[in-house]
């Protein structure tokens, strides 16, 4: 399907006549469509993929241009999931910024990989609107620890740079406030 | 403008990195770190009694466990726990477990549930409350579970998390055993510091 590129060449922010941007729209309605009616399922993304450290840092490679969000959770940790409905907002509460939402679940860290995790993690991100992609980390607490500087304690959030830099960090529930501030003093992302 | 791009995200990142760092470690203060002195405390026990660290001090070493009832990772420690207890009281290395959390916070960390969960796992140590919280933050407890492991002097010799994975058949890294081993010879621990993951302390609120 064609859908994912034409959505991310309408973000990247080259400037598009209106009437472009409508023809953009309008092909990716029309490519949707059928999907959408047919199948049953209504989520043209997928929530969950399972992956280890080098997948994670793949996921967030390929969302360089855009600031990155990337939420360490899991369905066993009460806080985390009490977050949840604030970070199902920050894409488009923060639009402006271009930013988008990773979630990496813990939740292999305790049990093997099933369809009954899966329908658990995936019932707790329907049931808090969070339609962002989540990966299911599938590697040791300690690779994930070493990768990415972890203190210990989840939730945990890292915010990146357009550039891909770690901007901030937030070790417990994170502030939209302070994200939005955040976001603001960032340096405009670079049209490519 | 490439140049300044790039100037102006390093600078920030310079201002940002020192605002941050307040805000890094939320209720936990800095963790106790090898070679300073443990903090004492007396606590009430599950079995109605007070416990003090001096009384509990094994005589070659103790192991100091913030661990709870609800937490699913604190639960797939708590055999390897018991088990590591169980081996190394003959080798003069006594355990304990603090209870840090606020039962507010996570309900079934209460202290009638902390009864119930040391008679159903028949625990070898004492499980203690600290209901002020005050021991978790002098030791810079930061999740469960968080093991802090002292030497006869009551100096702590490692801290951090038990082994590399909470599934058994994915340990490699035993850091506590490795740690038990040496002081119970009397010898300097391997690695004295890792990260422990877990469920982050259950903080009182606004506290």
């Amino acid at each position: 399907m064609e859908e994912g590129r034409l959505i991310s060449k309408g973000e990247t922010g080259r400037r598009e006549s209106p009437r472009a941007v409508l023809t953009i729209f309008l092909g990716v309605a029309a490519s949707l469509w059928p999907a959408l009616s047919s199948g049953g399922s209504a989520d043209p993304r997928p929530l969950l993929k399972a992956g280890d450290v080098q997948e994670i840092r793949k996921a967030i490679d390929e969302r360089r241009g855009s600031p990155l969000l990337v939420n360490f959770w899991a369905v066993w940790c009460d806080p985390c999931v009490e977050e949840l409905p604030d970070l199902a907002k920050i894409e488009t509460r923060f639009a402006s910024s271009g930013i988008h939402v990773l979630g990496v679940s813990g939740d292999l860290l305790l049990e093997d990989d099933s369809p009954a995790v899966r329908k658990k993690i995936t019932d707790v991100l329907r049931n808090s609107k969070v339609t962002y992609p989540n990966l299911l980390f599938n590697g040791s607490s300690e690779s994930l620890v070493d990768a990415f500087a972890l203190p210990g304690p989840i939730p945990h959030s890292i915010l990146y740079s357009a550039e891909g830099r770690e901007v901030r960090r937030w070790t417990g529930r994170l502030a939209l406030t302070e994200l939005g501030r955040t976001l603001q003093s960032l340096p405009k992302a670079r049209a490519k | 403008m490439r140049s300044f791009v790039r100037f102006s995200s390093l600078t920030l990142l310079a201002l940002a990195l020192p605002l941050a760092a307040p805000f890094a470690g939320e209720a936990t203060g800095p963790q106790l770190e090898p070679g300073k002195k443990a903090p004492s405390f007396t606590l009430k026990g599950t079995d109605g009694k007070t416990h003090s660290l001096v009384e509990i001090m094994g005589k070659k070493g103790t192991a100091v466990v913030f661990t709870c009832n609800h937490c699913p990772f604190a639960r797939a420690y708590e055999d390897r726990l018991i088990e590591l207890a169980n081996s190394y009281a003959s080798k003069g290395i006594n355990f304990v477990a603090i209870n840090p959390n606020d039962p507010k916070v996570a309900p079934d960390d209460g202290f009638d549930q902390m009864v119930d969960r040391a008679k159903e796992k028949s625990l070898p140590y004492p499980y203690l409350v600290d209901e002020t919280q005050d021991i978790a933050k002098a030791y810079g407890a930061q999740v469960t579970p968080h093991v802090f492991l002292l030497d006869a002097e009551g100096i702590v010799r490692y801290r951090g998390r038990v082994d590399n994975s909470a599934k058994v058949a994915e340990v490699k890294n035993n850091d506590l055993r490795n740690a038990l081993d040496a002081i119970a010879e009397g010898k300097p621990v391997p690695v004295s510091a890792t990260t422990a993951f877990g469920c982050g302390v259950k903080w009182k609120k606004g506290a």
